[in-house]
């Protein structure tokens, strides 16, 4: 199965970039979560401080109401005689006096008639009396002060009164007698201290009495025209201290508190939302820190990543050139702790394997070198047997002159053989052998064939590997002439071929199959015995292990037509690289 | 640069990126309640009435974060509404309320085919495409502020009932319309019923107070 390899290099960052934005998000969530309740939290005890101060305010006015009002009833009704003209007097005083807060005073007998009424205020039927609500609380309670509606008393002014009222004991006549004391007070104290709270939409207040009426509200044009309803009311009633009300799809704090002596409650809305907007710059400033340690710490993942992975990569593709072939690469010893540690240790282990690999070389050098000594050592034993048999017949055959010859022709044969020790020799020298080599078979076999040496003298100066002719020379006579009647003919042709030297062999003797030569070329043969093909083959040999394997010997042969034997060597003077 | 190197800068890049759209997606969403502006056209002879008129612009403006642009015109040639309007565009508002144009505004021959002009008007209807007046009904109208006379009148059952022209929500509902809706239409508000028991309950107080 081709399974694609996943990096490293791209599986870190998308995990750590992955973790940061994770982390970003979460410390985003926590933030809000905590900031919120923080916010939250915040905003109901401001609010519950900004209740706290209207209510005090509200109930101060409230109290200099009850002041004055107790001040009416004790220092005024019930200290002078309303039949009397002193009352009258008294009253329109204090009324003088209170004017910009009283709009007007009215004692009721018990039976709702009216004693005593400033001329601001209505002349009320005692049926009518009898029915108000602010009366028959005030019978009803007589140790408290009622509260009741509030009233448009001047339109063109916008003045609006509150309607308070309390059980009196007046005297008439010197009789005291029960009855129930009205006072209308003007709603601006109250109104101006309810409008210091902030009048928006989205943070207002409003006051209700004990009828759920309302006595202020900021909108309240609007809500008689009806383009505004007040949700919040009901939910401010239920509510002990604040409430987190939703409605119509807008989320209020609501803070209620009840006003003493009045049974009056103080509402105050605000809009949760609105305040969230006014915390945005908070969050604003969060989010750009939070993205900002993110690019922060993904640049610290990224340069800590980078020192990790860097030597890593550097090591493998050092291990790949290695493995290429390339010995002399070296690992930078560079990175980390470990990571310096692995490079140092493939440097060691790449210096240990070159050191073998240069001893297995040295090795083969060696071994190639021993080849080659004993190929031609194979060659040698061959060529004096064969000289020497050859002397031993002429001197038997008494032929001392011939013999004479064949020795000098063999010393000068084993002078070039020598020549120094050499492995190669100029071609000259080796055509000299050569042509040695043929005069003392020529001698031996009686003349029975010729032979012709055709030799580019250019070509005489390269070298050649020593007895490389000579073998086939051997053959050439063993095979090619050896049961021929007539004369044969051998020629040494040496020329110039594509850039490299061709040495021929040719003889027209007997001629040899396809198989035959096969078998001489490719088949191990120990036999040294003569034309046994040995030689042939030890020369090719030579010559593949000197100059590579596109050099060697090629045979072409036909029966009865004879073989041509050639060996290919490069152009390669004394000064190159002869081994 | 190789390719892993680039692929960090890049990732760097996407997330100042983000960071920048983020904080400009905030910031966008900080200042999306953007002051709308309405321009307001008074008569320059401020009369009583026309307090109820502002208190409903003033209200709603208030309420909304709406600028008005006013102005208080003693007369008006029909190419100046051009020139007021070309002005009030630079300006980026919204539209025209005009208040009483018959007080001040010259009459033009086929009208005043304006679409971001609305007219409070009870004589000029025909000459704009847009107003904002009062439905006719049988009885006898009257319009904010009531007197106290009248209203003394209902209160002691001199006058049975009275129909009473609630002029302050027509300019609330004037620039409401204005600002709120995309295409401008005409309103026709009804006169409120006021009748004795509703007067001494207190329960129009507000509207009846000047």
């Amino acid at each position: 199965m081709n399974k694609k390899k996943i990096s490293i290099r791209l599986v870190f960052p998308i995990v750590m970039s992955a973790s940061v934005a994770i982390c970003i998000v979460s410390c985003m969530l926590l933030f809000s979560y905590y900031f919120s309740s923080y916010f939250q939290k915040d905003q109901i005890e401001k609010m519950g401080r900004q209740k706290n101060a209207l209510a005090q305010s509200v109930e101060m006015e409230i109290e200099d109401m009850n002041t004055l009002i107790n001040s009416i009833y004790y220092q005024d009704i019930k200290t002078y005689d309303m039949a009397g003209t002193s009352f009258e007097k008294q009253m329109q005083k204090r009324l003088e006096q209170e004017a910009d807060v009283l709009y007007g005073v009215g004692v009721y007998d018990a039976a709702g008639k009216m004693m005593w009424r400033s001329k601001k205020m209505e002349q009320i039927s005692a049926a009518k009396v009898k029915k108000a609500d602010w009366f028959r609380k005030a019978q009803d309670n007589i140790e408290t002060i009622h509260y009741g509606k509030k009233y448009l008393v001047d339109a063109k002014d916008a003045k609006y009164v509150y309607e308070i009222s309390r059980y009196i004991e007046y005297v008439e006549n010197g009789n005291m007698k029960a009855g129930v004391l009205c006072l209308y007070f003007y709603t601006d104290p109250v109104d101006v201290v309810l409008s210091h709270y902030e009048n928006q939409k989205s943070a207002y207040c409003y006051l209700l009495d004990a009828g759920q009426n309302i006595l202020y509200h900021l909108f309240e044009k609007e809500i008689v025209s009806g383009l505004y309803k007040e949700h919040t009311q009901q939910a401010a009633l239920a509510c002990n201290n604040y409430k987190i009300n939703n409605a119509n799809g807008k989320k209020n704090l609501i803070e209620r508190q009840q006003i003493g002596y009045t049974g009056w409650n103080l509402v105050l809305v605000n809009s949760m939302s609105g305040s969230n907007i006014e915390n945005q710059n908070l969050y604003y400033v969060a989010w750009i820190i939070l993205l900002l340690v993110g690019v922060i710490l993904i640049f610290l993942d990224i340069l800590i990543f980078r020192n990790f992975t860097d030597p890593i990569y550097r090591l493998l593709r050092t291990m790949q050139e290695f493995g290429k072939g390339n010995y002399n690469a070296k690992a930078k010893e560079e990175g980390i702790g470990e990571l310096k540690n692995l490079s140092a240790h493939f440097n060691i282990m790449a210096d240990k394997l070159q050191e073998q690999m240069e001893e297995i070389r040295r090795n083969e050098r060696e071994k190639q070198k021993m080849e080659k000594k004993l190929l031609q050592s194979q060659i040698n034993p061959h060529f004096l047997y064969n000289t020497l048999d050859s002397i031993i017949w002429m001197i038997r055959s008494e032929e001392y002159e011939g013999a004479g010859e064949m020795v000098s022709l063999l010393a000068k044969f084993f002078r070039t053989s020598l020549s120094q020790g050499k492995d190669m020799i100029p071609l000259g020298k080796e055509l000299e052998h050569a042509t040695s080599y043929l005069a003392i078979q020529n001698i031996r076999f009686k003349d029975k064939f010729e032979f012709q040496v055709n030799a580019d003298p250019k070509l005489l100066k390269y070298l050649c590997p020593k007895l490389s002719i000579q073998p086939l020379l051997e053959n050439a006579i063993y095979h090619g002439m050896e049961g021929m009647y007539d004369d044969g003919e051998i020629e040494i042709n040496i020329y110039e071929k594509d850039e490299n030297i061709k040495i021929d062999v040719v003889d027209n003797g007997l001629g040899m199959t396809e198989e035959k030569i096969d078998y001489i070329m490719h088949n191990k043969v120990v036999s040294s015995k003569r034309g046994s093909g040995i030689g042939v083959r030890n020369v090719n040999e030579r010559i593949q292990l000197i100059y590579g394997t596109e050099y060697g010997i090629t045979i072409e042969s036909e029966l009865d037509e004879g073989t041509t034997a050639t060996i290919t060597i490069p152009k390669l003077e004394e000064n190159d690289e002869s081994e | 640069m190789n390719q892993s190197k680039r692929k960090h800068v890049l990732l760097i890049v996407l997330l100042l990126l983000i960071a920048v759209v983020s904080v400009g997606y905030m910031k966008d969403a900080g200042q999306k309640a953007k002051r709308t502006t309405i321009t307001l056209v008074l008569p320059q002879n401020t009369k009583k009435e026309l307090s109820q008129i502002q208190d409903g612009m003033h209200d709603y403006a208030s309420n909304a974060n709406i600028r008005l642009d006013v102005w208080y015109k003693k007369k008006m040639l029909a190419n100046e509404l051009e020139e007021l309007w070309k002005e009030e565009e630079k300006n980026e508002s919204k539209g025209i309320i005009f208040v009483y144009p018959e007080e001040y505004l010259e009459r033009k021959k086929g009208g005043y085919n304006n679409k971001n002009v609305l007219a409070i008007t009870d004589s000029m209807k025909e000459e704009f495409l847009y107003t904002a007046s009062f439905q006719n009904v049988k009885e006898e109208t009257y319009r904010l502020p009531v007197s106290e006379t009248l209203r003394k009148q209902v209160k002691t059952g001199a006058k049975k009932e009275i129909y009473v022209e609630n002029i302050y929500k027509l300019a609330y509902e004037s620039i409401r319309m204005m600002h709120t809706s995309d295409q401008l239409k005409s309103i026709a508000l009804k006169p409120v019923r006021m009748d004795k028991a509703g007067i001494e309950s207190g329960k129009y107080d507000a509207l009846l107070a000047w």
